[in-house]
């Protein structure tokens, strides 16, 4: 078909192999009338054509034109001669002589047209097909060799990758394939990755508690828009093991199909990495830990003998200058004598009381027998014990009891202990003419506070931490010696935190301090204190509940309840305590407080529920406001009202499939109990 | 303080005044001549007003403690010679070791026996040195 096209001022490189001048000219005049800017050179041999094509690179011809028949020459070979060079050079054949015969050899041989000299009008549209044709083919070639390349680069870089990478059919929801780390990361081999969908490679839920379908049809939808966020998904391996990951599906929407590139990095090394180091670092502190507490034992071993041995030295000493008649038995010195010995005795009964109240309250034995008490009546009487030593050093003291705190429940005799240990060491190491003041007053609606304040030396800021420890006594100045056991304030602190309390000091140096107790107004005997051994042993067979509770009444509670229903009470008042606990062996269940002290209930949930040990134990959140919205995403069996409801409490253990035998008569039934 | 008999002198070092008074008791009764100090500053004054022949030298003491006091009187030319033995209620293993190790002469544990000291005493006097090296 003839096209209707004008090559205005196209310039066109030919090379003419014709042997006919006349013949060359009108061709030349024909493509110049066609709108051509010609540049031509006429071969009349095989020689000369090699010469031509041999310059072809300084000058690159856009077409070759050959007559057909030449004396020693001729269109075929010159069609061979283009075809052997390799060279994409279109040819044209002109002939005197049409015939189809020389047509289809001309064709067969490479040969573009195939035209009549007889019509020299057709060669300019031939010429324009024959162009038009030569650009498209080059064209198609670059985009090809391009494509080609380009594709080769991409597998390589694909198989090749450090990291595992998917190819994915976002549309059809199928890996098309994979390269040899994702086939090693999910131990399955490529065949095998290909035609599965991501999910058949994943757990059935993500650890944010999103099933992994939901979540890929979000993660899916976000790179069909064109979004590749970096998000954190769980794979799974053939063998079953999870694979955190930090994974991206970036669409590469190739040819109109949604087809996604899928980057996986295995977090696993890093996070056995991390692992290690946290449990490294665990360890190493829990090694400081027991090297300090030897540290300390040692050093309560020595001060202990030495604070012993002082005042045997006295007894010992003057009863043989008594016993061996150095002393005359009428004198002074020798009352003197006697009197220093009685003294010694004194304060070594005092610090032998000391030390077993000490030990008893370590070990959780010391029995507190709470029963009311009119304060203001109590720190007086303590108050009168000290008035002399006040007097002797004429210090004022004074006492100030808040009346709405005049009556608490508590053991008396143990907050006399307390209140003398603060007003005497308040006296100690206040100078003469000071002041002393003992104040009670209420911190809250159901505390009470003690402090003592004194104008005395002060401690310094960096000593503040040695107070209530065990012999710790500051250097008070070279003048004067304190006398004392080192034992009050460290029993005063475990005496208070026995009962639920705490213990504090401010002080400025100089100035003087003041020390407090804070303690809880209605103490209930609970036969046990917090710092009880971590693991209790359990009575034969009968299932052990940890009550992670601060408040002492409530503990009380679940005591109470739980052990009249069979079971065996672990306690726990802080969350650390608990995450100790829970750590160290099984139980049955749990409940939980959600106000603790030292963390917020719900990083203890969080914390409880990582602990593989105790997976599966079933919790109850026991809180004054059970809204089991606020445990939403934990593994809670119930969440129960405070106070605590005894009844309540044990149905829901039911539900939660824990029960226990009805304690002492009946024989144990350990299987039974443990696994109902 | 000190006391006017004749005999070779000797100081007490004892932060706690009760000890200090049996022990400078049983000393006088043996016949020395007896000075007292309740710490290492004292001890250094009463050492510069009449150097003594003996000092009997508690450990603990507020500021300067008796070891510290010690290794201060060997080091010095002056009061090397003074027989210096430590009488101590730091009787833990080790306790011995660090006294000697800081110049003592001799180490003896409180409770003193008031029969055997005045005999540590008399030994180092006449030139014995240390006569049991493992007080118990």
């Amino acid at each position: 078909m003839v096209q209707r096209e004008t090559a205005a001022n196209s310039p066109l490189q030919l090379l003419v192999a014709e042997d006919s001048e006349d013949d060359f000219e009108i061709l030349l005049r024909e493509l110049r009338k066609g709108g051509y800017v010609v540049t031509a050179q006429r071969v009349k041999s095989p020689a000369e054509l090699d010469a031509a094509l041999d310059a072809s690179s300084e000058r690159p011809w856009d077409l070759v034109i050959s007559d057909w028949i030449m004396p020693g020459f001729g269109g075929l070979q010159v069609l061979e001669t283009v075809s052997s060079r390799g060279l994409d050079l279109a040819c044209i054949i002109v002939s005197g002589t049409p015939g189809e015969e020389p047509a289809v050899e001309a064709l067969r041989a490479g040969a573009l047209d195939f035209l009549s000299k007889d019509r020299p009008r057709r060669i300019v549209p031939a010429v324009q097909r024959a162009l038009r044709e030569a650009a498209d083919r080059r064209t198609r070639v670059r985009v090809e060799r391009e494509l080609r390349f380009s594709e080769e680069r991409y597998r390589t870089g694909f198989e090749l990758a450090p990291e595992p990478l998917l190819a994915y059919d976002l549309d059809r929801r199928v890996i098309l394939d994979a390269n040899a780390k994702a086939s090693e990361l999910f131990q399955r081999s490529r065949a095998e990755l290909r035609s599965l969908d991501l999910g058949a490679i994943s757990p059935p839920r993500q650890p944010d508690g999103r099933t992994s379908a939901d979540a890929l049809e979000h993660y899916t939808g976000r790179a069909r828009a064109g979004e590749s966020p970096l998000y954190p998904w769980i794979f799974q391996a053939h063998d079953g093991d999870p694979i955190p990951t930090d994974t991206r599906i970036i669409n590469l929407a190739t040819s109109g199909r949604n087809i996604a590139q899928i980057n996986i990095i295995d977090l696993r090394e890093r996070l056995r990495a991390e692992e290690m180091r946290r449990r490294s670092a665990e360890l190493e502190a829990q090694n400081r830990r027991i090297q300090e507490a030897s540290r300390l034992k040692s050093e309560f071993l020595a001060n202990m003998s030495h604070e012993l041995r002082t005042p045997l030295n006295a007894i010992i000493g003057f009863t043989e200058l008594l016993h061996d008649g150095q002393v005359d038995p009428g004198s002074p010195v020798h009352h003197e004598f006697l009197g220093d010995i009685l003294t010694s005795g004194r304060h070594l009964l005092q610090l032998i009381n000391d030390v077993l109240d000490l030990a008893k309250v370590e070990a959780g034995k010391l029995e507190f027998r709470p029963e009311p008490v009119e304060l203001s009546k109590l720190v007086g009487e303590v108050a009168a014990i000290l008035r002399t030593t006040a007097a002797q050093k004429q210090i004022r003291m004074t006492i100030d009891v808040d009346a709405r705190v005049d009556t608490v429940t508590i053991d008396p005799g143990r907050l006399k202990q307390v209140a003398y240990n603060y007003l005497s060491n308040a006296l100690k190491f206040t100078p003469i003419g000071g002041t002393v003041a003992l104040r009670v007053k209420p911190e809250g609606p159901d505390r009470f506070r003690l402090e003592v304040e004194d104008s005395g030396i002060g401690i310094r800021p960096e000593d503040l931490g040695r107070l209530f420890v065990e012999f710790q006594q500051l250097e008070a100045g070279a003048a004067k010696r304190h006398q004392g056991t080192g034992l009050g304030l460290a029993l005063t602190r475990r005496l208070v935190e026995a009962q639920g309390g705490s213990v504090g000091v401010r002080s400025t140096v100089g100035a003087g301090s003041t020390f407090h107790a804070s303690l809880p107004c209605h103490a209930i005997t609970i036969g046990r204190t917090p710092t009880a051994p971590v693991v209790a042993a359990p009575r034969d067979g009968a299932p052990t509940v940890l009550v992670v509770e601060d408040d002492v009444r409530d503990q009380a509670q679940f005591i109470a309840a739980l052990e009249s229903a069979g079971f065996v009470v672990e306690l726990a008042a802080t969350g650390q305590d608990a995450i100790a606990r829970w750590k160290a062996r099984r139980y049955a269940a749990a409940t939980i407080d959600l106000l603790l002290p030292d963390m917020s209930g719900l990083d203890l949930l969080g914390a409880l529920r990582g602990i593989e040990s105790n997976a599966a134990t079933p919790i109850i959140v026991v809180t004054v406001v059970p809204d089991p919205k606020v445990v939403a995403g934990f593994t809670v069996h119930d969440v129960l009202p405070k106070p605590v409801d005894h009844e309540g409490l044990i149905a829901s253990l039911a539900r939660a499939g824990v029960t226990a035998l009805p304690p002492p008569l009946d024989p144990p039934q350990p299987s039974l109990a443990e696994h109902p | 303080m000190t006391s006017s008999s004749s005999g070779p002198r000797i100081l007490i070092v004892d932060d706690n005044p009760t000890n200090l008074k049996l022990v400078a008791y049983l000393m006088k009764n043996h016949g020395y001549t007896v000075d007292t100090a309740l710490d290492a500053e004292a001890a250094i004054e009463a050492i510069k007003a009449t150097p003594p022949q003996v000092i009997l030298m508690d450990i603990q003491l507020p500021g300067k403690d008796g070891l510290q006091l010690t290794r201060q009187l060997k080091a010095d030319p002056e009061t090397a010679g003074i027989v210096v033995i430590a009488v101590t209620a730091y009787a833990m293993k080790g306790d011995q070791d660090k006294a000697i190790a800081a110049g003592c002469d001799d180490y003896v544990t409180k409770p003193i026996d008031t029969r055997a000291l005045p005999e540590t005493i008399a030994r180092h006097l006449s030139g014995q040195g240390r006569h049991n090296p493992d007080p118990s």
